[in-house]
This record gives C-alpha cells, structure tokens and sequence, in this order.
C-alpha cells in the first residue's frame, strides 16, 4: 500500500481543494490578540502575525495555486503539442523555424525567464500564468515534434496516407492517440515543476498579492518572522513538498508503466 | 578533437547567445503600456518623461533602438541603472563574484554528496543503502530552496546558532545558501550515477578487469566511475546552469549579494535596464556552462561523433 501513497496524497488535496472555497474567508480573518500563536489543539498549524489560522489559509491555498499549475500545464499542453505535431508533419521551413524557437527557448534557465517575464509584466496571478505558459509550451512542442516526427513514417501511418486519408483525419485518428502516453508524463512532471516555480514566484512577490492565500506568499510571510515563529513555514512548505513529490512519484509511475524512456 | 570542430561548436554558441540576445531585447519590449509611466509613475512631469525617454532612447524606432542596443552590448555600454546611475556593466561585475562563490560551493558540495550516495545504491541495488538513496533523491529532487532554506536558517543558524542567518559578511556565510542549492543538485547526480554505474558494472570489461586480477576498489576506480563519469558530467552541466536561474530564489532567501539577488532588486524598483543586464548575463553563463560541458563530455569520451 505505501508504494502508492502519491494516489492518497494525490486524493487529499483534490479534496482539500474542493473545500478551499470555504476556508479562505475563515483563513483571512484577522484577530491580532492570537498573533504568532505556536501550534495548539485549537490551531493545529499556529497562527500567523496577524492571528490568521495556518491551517485554514493553506487549504485555501489550494484553491489558488493547484489549478493555476493545472490550467498553466493545460495550456501550455495544447499550444506545444498543436505547434509541435504540426511542426513535424508539415516540415519544411516553419519547421525549421519552430525547430531554432525552441532551441532559443531552451538555451534559457527557464525559471529565469518566466521570473523576468512576469517582473516585466507586473505582479498578479495572471501575469504568472501568462509568463509560465510562455516558458512551458517549449517542452510539450519538443517532445511532440520528435514523437510525430518518427510516428510519420511508420506503417499504419503510410498506409492511411496511400488509401488518401486527409490529413486531419491521419493526426487525429492514427498519430494523436499515440502521442497521449508521453505527453501524460510529461504533464504530470511539468505540473510538479509549474507548482513549485508559481509558487516561488509568489515567493519572490510576482504572484498572488495580500491577503490571497497562496502558498509562496504564505512562505514569504513566514521567512520575515523565521526567528519568532518558525512553525509558519510547516503548512505552506509541506503543502507544496507534498505535492510536488506525489505529482513526481506519479509521473515516475506512468513512465514505468508505459515503459517509456526519460 | 579537431580544431575545426571546436571551432563549429564555438560559432555555434555565438549564434544562440546572439539569439539569447535578441529575445531579451524583444522581452523589454513586453513592458505593458509605456515603460516610461511604469517606472515613473502617472504623476511625474511631462520634461521628466521626455528626459528619461531620451535616456533609455525609447525615442528613437525599433531598428534604431535595436542598433544601439548591439552597438552598446559589444564596446560594453550596457547603459545606467535608472536607480543608481551607476553603469550596469559595472554593477553586475560588482556581484557575480557573489553568485560563482556560491555556485562553486553549491557543485562542491553536491559532488561531495552525489559520489558516495550513487556509489553506495549502485554496488547494493534493492537494498536498504539504495533506498535510503532513493528516498534522498525523491526528498531532495523536490524541495524547493525557498522551503529547505528558510527551514535549515531555523535549524543552523536560529537553534544551533553555527552559521549566520544571512548576508555574506560572517564567516562560512557561504555554506547554508550554498547547501540549499546543492542539496537539489546530489539529488539528480546520485541518479544519474547510481543508474550509470549500474550500467558500466554489468560491461564485460569490468568482468574482464577483475579477472586479470585487479581488487575491486581499483577495478571500480579506474574502470567503473571513468566510463560512468561520461552521462553525469553531461547532467552536471546542466545543473549547473539551472543553478544559476534557481540561484535567484535562494541569494533572496539568505540575501546573498548576487546576481540573483540584483535581478529581484530591479524587478521591485522597476529597473528595467538593470534586469536586462542581470538576464542577459545569467543566461549568456547559462548558454557557456552548457557549451562547455559539451565540449568537455565529447573531449573525455572518444565515442562521441564531433562531426554531428
């Protein structure tokens, strides 16, 4: 049973999320008089400096930063593998083109560019969004590139070609369905990784602004008042561990599963 | 390794750091509705914006603007910080020290984890050492330094009281910050060389070696780690470049002065000049480290076909 425990911390935090709606008024309620409280049995996470429950905020924070990674990966998956899919079909010069694009993206430390990205455009959760898709559509079009580019001439592929099966049709029936395996782990590895760079993002300041709760914000609170109340960093910071190691886990899982190379 | 190979592979990093180039230009260019109010402010007077327009020659069209920004980056005119008026150039020579003193320590001491974790899991393979291992590299391949560096400040520096909580002034101020990087770092590389080592000690040479009677520890020295050395150099590389991007987090974490933390600095005071310096620099390093370690990789490994 411990070999899937990812599936039951996977599991929590779904349903973690789905009650974060009701946590977040309760979470940004402020009573000054209970500020830096260590944790108790009334606050089993503490209190922060001003009094709010850590417990309360990092469910709340579940409902900023899990589907902000989640709609991040979602697009960032469609725009890379429609580039990259077409990209290899076509060939020819805008693949060539989109070939030297991605070399470019990559010749970058990518959580540098998204962090530049969304200091030039400003804080906000929108503005991480929009740096972190620009950043993370690169990997999704490489690995579709290269999985279209050796499923083109395979034989059940040629032979739809030669019975003069539109093009559309060939991508979407015979090449497509292929493509879903690789490109389910790599979304559920770049989930882990889009969760932790939004969340240091939030960290540096970029994300989420007060009194949001989001778990890099929480953490950049807490780092302020490392020497009085060291326990403000157990909620956020196990919230995202966990997280983050459970999407690994699994992404490592299907790989296994599918038995296909890293 | 012929010198017209070499050569190639150098053109070839000038044509991305060229390209690198040209994408920060174009980033700058991002900057939603006029830089000018964003980083004046709306209330500042109209000779105000029209000196610092002229200042950051935003007056001038794209392929001007575009000439001058080449012109200034190659006679190392990298233009003013807007804060301090100081030149960049300078400014951003004031800090890498700081970010390749830390970088350094942050490789030392991943290799100094790395070595003896992958060796160990490699020669006992489903046993508790390569579990141990494992559970290292799943912990540590996913804390982010922004959660394990605040959290080893609480436990060395706060409880314990051995290093300091952060800046560069104390003594052995280098090592949590640098720890906080390294830890990531051993993670992959013990891997990366525990799934090497695997490989190289099932080869019939090393079958070979011991039965001309070479010990284990020699046979394991000379012929195991130098051919499993190959793949993790490759993955050292690129780590050492991601070090140099996650590195921004982590000098914030412990206000190490840095590169990382000058980038975070002009994002805040809206230094667009000066974050344009601080990304230009830091994936210009990134672009070499990697060029570098594939030169090195090819150089040690005779197998590699330079002429691809």
């Amino acid at each position: 049973m411990l070999r899937h425990w990812y599936l039951g911390v996977l599991c929590a935090w779904l349903v973690l999320a789905c009650i974060a709606p009701w946590c977040m008024e309760s979470g940004n309620h402020i009573t000054l008089e209970n500020a830096f409280a260590p944790p108790s049995t009334g606050a089993w996470l503490g209190t922060d400096d001003l009094g709010r429950s850590i417990l309360l905020r990092t469910i709340a924070g579940a409902a900023v930063s899990a589907p902000l990674a989640a709609g991040v990966v979602l697009a960032s998956l469609c725009v890379g593998t429609f580039l990259g899919a077409l990209g290899a079909w076509r060939g020819g010069l805008p693949d060539a083109c989109l070939q030297r694009v991605i070399e470019l993206f990559q010749a970058f430390p990518g959580l540098l560019l998204a962090i530049a990205l969304a200091g030039i455009l400003g804080p906000g959760t929108g503005n991480v969004a929009l740096a972190l898709c620009l950043v993370g559509w690169v990997g999704f079009a490489r690995l579709a590139r290269a999985q279209v580019a050796s499923l083109r001439s395979r034989e059940h592929v040629l032979v739809a070609r030669a019975l003069g099966t539109p093009d559309r049709r060939i991508l979407s029936r015979h090449i497509l369905p292929l493509l879903v395996a690789p490109l389910l782990v790599e979304a559920t590895f770049a989930f882990a990784a889009t969760l932790a760079a939004e969340a240091g993002m939030s960290f540096l300041g970029l994300g989420a602004q007060p009194p949001t709760a989001a778990w890099g914000s929480m953490l950049r609170e807490a780092t302020q008042f490392l020497l009085v109340a060291p326990h403000m960093l157990i909620g956020p910071g196990l919230a995202i561990l966990s997280l983050v190691m459970a999407m690994q886990s699994a992404g490592e899982r299907l790989r296994l599963h599918w038995q296909l190379p890293r | 390794m012929g010198v017209l190979q070499l050569a190639a592979r150098l053109s070839a990093m000038l044509i991305t750091l060229f390209g690198v180039s040209l994408l920060v230009f174009l980033m700058m260019q991002a900057i939603p509705g006029d830089p000018v109010d964003a980083m004046l402010g709306e209330q500042a007077s109209g000779a105000d914006r029209t000196a610092l327009r002229a200042a950051l020659g935003l007056d001038a069209s794209l392929p001007e603007q575009l000439r001058r920004y080449y012109g200034g980056l190659f006679v190392g005119d990298w233009g003013v910080s807007l804060q301090t008026q100081e030149p960049i150039l300078g400014t951003l020579a004031a800090r890498a020290p700081g970010t390749l003193l830390l970088a350094g320590s942050a490789l030392v001491f991943a290799v100094l984890f790395a070595l003896p974790l992958g060796i160990w899991s490699a020669l006992r393979p489903g046993k508790s050492p390569d579990h141990f291992a494992g559970l290292f590299a799943l912990v540590g391949g996913a804390v982010p330094g922004f959660i394990l560096g605040p959290v080893l400040i609480v436990v060395f520096a706060v409880w314990l009281g051995w290093a300091p909580v952060g800046g560069a002034d104390g003594r052995g101020s280098v090592v949590l910050p640098a720890l906080t990087l390294a830890i990531g770092m051993a993670a992959i590389l013990s891997r990366q060389l525990r799934a090497a080592l695997l490989e190289v000690l099932a080869e019939p040479f090393m079958r070979a070696a011991r039965a001309r009677g070479l010990g284990f520890g020699a046979a394991l020295w000379r012929h195991g780690l130098r051919n499993a050395a190959i793949p993790v150099l490759t993955v050292l590389g690129m780590q050492l470049g991601a070090l140099l991007g996650g590195a921004v987090i982590t000098e914030t974490v412990f206000a190490w002065p840095g590169l990382g933390t000058l980038t975070v600095e002009a994002i805040e005071r809206r230094d667009y000049p000066l974050l344009q310096g601080c990304v230009l620099v830091i994936s210009a390093a990134y672009v070499i480290v990697n060029r570098l370690t594939d030169v090195l990789t090819a150089w040690c490994d005779p197998r590699i076909d330079w002429s691809r």
